[in-house]
């Protein structure tokens, strides 16, 4: 057994910890928001519920960063296949018939998946047949399905009863997750069974990376394209595939925010978990067992942030952007540090 | 089409084409020389926020953009560090950068001002009006002109194209790469610094919440577009302002046909998508970008 | 020491941390001299140059030049001290053109635009070389590519001008115009250092020749008072040894590679010469796609073990497992238990240290790493076994191994396709062998069938009639 390398959760800490005493310039004690950051989570089921939320959301976004990178790609595209397929799971839950019932759900998610996989796939196709660079195309499709993804939910299934840019609520047939038993473990908070199937995708992908022939040439082929393709492993396989699967883990987040939690569209309603879940990713050091982990760590994170609104003077919910943005910059420190650590010691 | 809503036009184009022209000269230095940008966003911001409200703080515009530009270029050092001492990716801390910008300007807003909204408005009178517009002409055909020169004519500009396409020929020459991307990036921020300057002080008259709106990543998207080539660059910037022009004037003149605004916003975009598409590899990214 | 020394190495040690490179080295090169050091693979020959040219600073020792005490502080430092380094390995940018190369060297010492041109012109026309500058590195031949470098070299008039293996991408006639050419600038009052480990090219040029073997001085006297086999011996430690061939009986059996218009036998080792560039690249992707077609068993000692054969990161079962996954798959899971087995087999036949299947690959030497492919390559009893520039980089005591076990592969019956840059390789090697001219393949020839001076031609396109039937 490899020695885990706590080197990132110390960069992590450390983060924190700098982004706390950083709240000085802002007239605010260290100590009084490192106990809002830290404690909201646990101030009621609710809280916890919502933090649990966050937790499936951004292990969904780290899987679809992880898996790219372990192919040699850099995947910044997860934020766009989130809005387009939770556009279509919002769209669907409105158009489909109610007599569809349970099947309907299933419907629902069936075309979700293949929206997000194929969004993804999107940016293969350009990386395998045009050479474009994966993290320009992903921009660009950021952009493209965002603009998409507004146009059609505004222009065409707006919410009648109010005035926020929104869709309208998907049909009652389809919001079973409202009886679902975690959801109402947590009072009726935005989480929902989504959360085991979290839990259960990062052991999927555990396996896959260490017992599969698939999941052996996928890290062959990030590691050394040219041996992998010399020895038979097909760029367009690894290259589809690595993105396909990521699509899939974006569609998910689509899903667990429309199915699972509003039951809508609400514009804007990612606080960039595309992005986040790269953080989420870096702080694992890729591990999807350890995505779990710094998926909570990052949920209880960004759940602490939103209330420093409500609790400081001038620190808004911004203020949890400037704390993701110095926990990037300290974990990407203190991974570097110790492998120079280590290299030394070697 | 008349020839006042023509000359309108091409007036509003250029406007439009400003703060992504200098984010585009800037962005251009950076990758030229192997460092990949993606936060020329956080820039712009940082530039239009400090110019902002340096602008309202001092009356003077001088000092706005002066301001604009240290920030910006401030702001970069932590990417430098980070990118060169610390060995990160910098796409990843780029993430990070526009994040950092994203999030700290409403906190000091609202310190400063007492609002996570707009700045204070700047002077719009017709004498503070024509100040601005002789600023912004002076400064973007300076700025013109010498990232012509730096980029075509400099050693400092042949020496930033070796260290982004082989970086060991500047080392057998004594020059070290990675302290010529260091100041490239530097000199990326504070050009785009001062091109948020301009968003704010002079296509608007404060800084409002997120208004660099993308600009940053459609700087980008030009730069790639015209194959890391400085001038073809500006000639892409100028036909993504000309799709923003061409919008308002579709909205203003209410057409039949409504082309939703969505569309247009996604233009600069879809464009460089379909560039991709066509253009068969004929323009490399630079070969040691990461 | 004598006045005329130019340059005087005292005690020159470097070491990379735990990595000795250069151990004490103590000699000193005269001016206007002809001077070759000579090693093998990691003797310390670059790095000795390297210190002398500025660019990596020795760990202890010091140098002298024109005898006063030299210590460059970076390259810069020996530009001015008219020291000119002519890299093995180019430094050219493909995207950018001639001129560029040229004048980002005459700027950072100060040398107008008109002064560049016509020191440009000067020296072209004295070697008659017509170098497109204009024009984009990738358009540019190798050997343009190795004149670009020496024009870039010369245009600040380097009294000193270090060579780092100058001749292993040439043909041999374009070996002989680069010798004269070294010879010529002799005469034109310069001294030359040669890095290089072919021998028979030193000893017709060098006036004096230095010999490091890992990383120690040897031995440094006039060129004329060493034998080709002493200085080999000398590079090396010890004595060659001669490899040992079977004499294996006609089988009968051939693969027809269609795609390449040969037919190859599976009782011999058929060797394929010329020069780097001239469609090695095609000839290796067109037999890998007859041995598909034809559904045989491949090893691929690939040309280029870097890029084509390991992964760094990922340790020996792991380099093992990833190329003979198919085996070991069921129902798309991989096991890896029995892997290790035949990993630690492949460990001991080949000598391959550490002797740590746990290690990754990048932490094995060269040498090391080429035992281990090959190993590997030859695992699954194939039948035909590609062998691209198998002694690349790789140490003479390893590169016996080698090539002895290519020799051991006919008696088993499988054909051996050796491809190399390196014509001595080729020619003691092979049954019989073909030669590659800007794609086309010329031959085949059987061994001993052409002289030297044949071969050179057909290397550089002359249709030879009748030769080597």
């Amino acid at each position: 057994m490899k020695r885990i390398d706590f080197s990132s959760l110390i960069g992590f800490f450390i983060g924190v910890a700098l982004s706390s005493v950083l709240v000085i310039l802002f007239k605010e004690n260290p100590g009084d928001v490192l106990k809002v950051l830290s404690g909201s989570f646990l101030q009621s089921k609710f809280d916890m519920g919502l933090t649990l939320f966050y937790t499936t959301c951004f292990a969904f976004a780290g899987l679809a960063f992880s898996i790219p990178f372990k192919a040699g790609l850099f995947h910044i595209g997860a934020e766009g296949q989130i809005v387009l397929s939770a556009m279509m799971a919002a769209v669907m839950g409105i158009i489909l018939p109610e007599s569809l019932g349970t099947f309907g759900i299933v419907l629902i998610c069936l075309a979700t998946m293949v929206v997000g996989i194929l969004a993804a796939q999107t940016i293969a196709f350009f990386k395998v047949y045009k050479q474009g660079h994966e993290v320009v195309v992903a921009i660009m499709l950021n952009f493209i399905f965002a603009a998409i993804a507004t146009y059609v939910i505004l222009q065409n299934y707006q919410n009648p009863e109010s005035q926020n840019p929104e869709s309208a609520l998907i049909n009652p047939a389809f919001q079973g997750a409202k009886a679902d038993g975690i959801k109402t473990f947590f009072e009726q908070s935005a989480v929902s069974s989504f959360l085991l199937l979290a839990v259960l995708s990062c052991l999927a992908v555990w396996f896959f990376e260490k017992k599969t022939k698939w999941g052996m040439e996928i890290k062959a082929y990030g590691e050394n394209p040219t041996a992998a393709e010399r020895m038979g492993i097909s760029a367009k396989k690894v290259n589809f595939l690595a993105l396909g699967i990521a699509g899939f883990f974006s569609s998910l987040v689509g899903l667990t925010e429309v199915l699972g939690s509003t039951f809508q569209y609400k514009v804007g309603f990612s606080p960039a978990y595309g992005f986040l879940g790269i953080v989420v990713a870096l702080l694992a050091q890729g591990h999807p067992i350890g995505i779990l982990f710094s998926s909570f760590i990052m949920a209880v994170l960004h759940k602490g942030a939103s209330d420093l609104d409500l609790e400081t003077q001038f620190l808004t919910r911004d203020f949890s952007k400037v704390l993701q943005a110095i926990i990037i910059f300290c974990v990407a420190g203190a991974v570097y540090l110790n492998h120079r650590r280590v290299k030394r010691d070697a | 089409m008349s020839p006042e809503i023509l000359l309108g036009l091409v007036l509003a184009t250029v406007r439009m084409s400003l703060p992504i022209l200098f984010a585009a000269s800037g962005g251009y230095f950076s990758e030229k020389s192997g460092v990949a940008q993606i936060a020329l966003e956080a820039y712009l911001l940082i530039g239009a926020f400090t110019a902002a409200a340096v602008g309202f703080q001092t009356q003077s515009l001088i000092l706005a953009y002066v301001a604009a530009a240290v920030a910006a270029a401030v702001m970069a050092q932590i990417f430098n560090i980070l990118i060169f001492k610390f060995k990160a990716n910098s796409i990843v801390v780029g993430t990070g950068m526009n994040l950092l910008a994203m999030g700290i300007i409403p906190i000091v807003s609202k310190t400063l001002f007492e609002s996570t909204g707009s700045t204070p408005a700047l002077d719009t009178s017709e004498a503070a009006l024509k100040q601005s517009l002789i600023m912004v002409s002076v400064t973007t055909v300076s700025m013109m002109a010498l990232c012509y020169w730096i980029a075509e004519k400099s050693n400092w500009g042949l020496q930033i194209k070796f260290a982004g396409e082989k970086s060991e020929a500047l080392t057998s020459v004594g020059v070290n790469p990675i302290k010529r991307r260091w100041q490239a990036v530097t000199l990326c921020a504070l050009i785009t610094g001062v091109g948020g300057a301009i968003l704010s002080t002079y296509l608007a008259s404060s800084y409002s919440p997120l208004m660099s709106a993308g600009r940053g990543f459609i700087a980008l998207a030009a730069v790639i577009f015209a194959g890391w080539n400085l001038r073809k660059a500006w000639i892409v910037v100028l036909f993504f302002g000309f799709a923003e022009a061409i919008q308002i004037q579709l909205q203003n003149m209410n057409l039949a046909v409504k082309i939703p605004n969505e569309f247009i916003q996604m233009l600069p975009y879809l464009a460089t998508l379909v560039a991709l598409l066509l253009l068969r590899n004929k323009q490399q990214a630079p070969k040691e970008i990461s | 020491m004598s006045v005329s020394n130019l340059i005087e190495f005292n005690n020159i040690s470097k070491s990379y941390g735990d990595c000795v490179s250069l151990e004490q080295v103590h000699f000193s090169i005269s001016t206007n001299q002809i001077h070759a050091i000579i090693g093998e693979n990691g003797a310390g020959k670059s790095t000795l140059m390297k210190v002398l040219a500025g660019i990596v600073p020795p760990t202890s020792g010091a140098m002298s030049l024109r005898g006063k005490a030299y210590e460059p502080q970076s390259a810069q430092d020996s530009f001015r001290e008219k020291i000119g380094f002519v890299h093995q390995h180019f430094q050219l940018a493909d995207e950018l053109t001639g001129w560029d190369h040229l004048e980002l060297v005459a700027r950072t010492q100060n040398i107008e635009q008109k002064k560049l041109v016509s020191i440009v012109q000067d020296k072209q026309a004295k070697f008659k070389w017509l170098l497109p500058l204009d024009k984009k590195i990738k358009a540019y031949s190798i050997g343009e590519q190795q004149r670009l470098e020496i024009l870039r070299v010369l245009i600040l008039d380097p009294e000193i001008i270090i060579f780092d293996e100058p001749t292993a991408v040439l043909s041999p006639d374009e070996i002989d115009d680069f010798l004269n050419f070294i010879l010529d600038l002799k005469k034109q009052g310069h001294t030359l250092i040669l890095i290089s480990h072919k021998l028979n090219e030193i000893k017709k040029v060098a006036d004096h020749v230095t010999i490091l073997c890992r990383g120690k001085m040897i031995a440094s006297d006039k060129g004329e008072n060493f034998t080709v086999e002493q200085m080999a011996e000398k590079m090396i430690g010890r004595k060659q040894q001669p490899l040992k061939q079977e004499v294996v009986s006609e089988t009968g059996k051939a693969h027809d590679l269609h795609l390449l218009g040969l037919k190859l036998h599976n009782n011999e080792i058929l060797g394929v010469a010329g020069v780097d560039g001239n469609g090695q690249e095609d000839f290796i992707f067109k037999l890998r796609q007859n041995i598909a077609l034809l559904k045989l068993k491949f090893g691929d000692i690939s040309e280029d073990r870097y890029r084509y054969s390991i992964y760094p990161l990922q340790n020996l079962v792991e380099n093992f497992l990833i190329r003979h996954r198919e085996k070991f798959t069921k129902f798309g899971l991989v096991s890896k238990s029995s892997v290790r087995k035949e990993v630690e087999k492949i460990i001991q036949e080949w000598d391959v240290r550490p002797a740590d299947s746990d290690k990754t690959m990048g932490a094995l030497s060269g040498g090391n790493q080429q035992k281990f492919v090959i190993g590997r390559e030859l695992w699954h009893s194939p039948d035909v076994i590609l062998a691209a520039h198998p002694s690349r980089g790789v140490d003479i005591g390893a590169q016996e191994k080698i090539h002895q076990a290519l020799l051991d592969q006919k008696k088993d019956h499988r054909a051996v396709v050796l491809l190399s840059s390196d014509l001595d390789e080729v020619l003691k090697l092979s049954d019989r062998f073909v030669i590659l001219y800007k794609g086309a393949i010329k031959g085949p020839y059987v061994k001993g069938s052409l002289n030297n001076s044949q071969i050179s031609q057909i290397m550089n396109g002359v249709e030879l009639k009748g030769a080597g039937l």
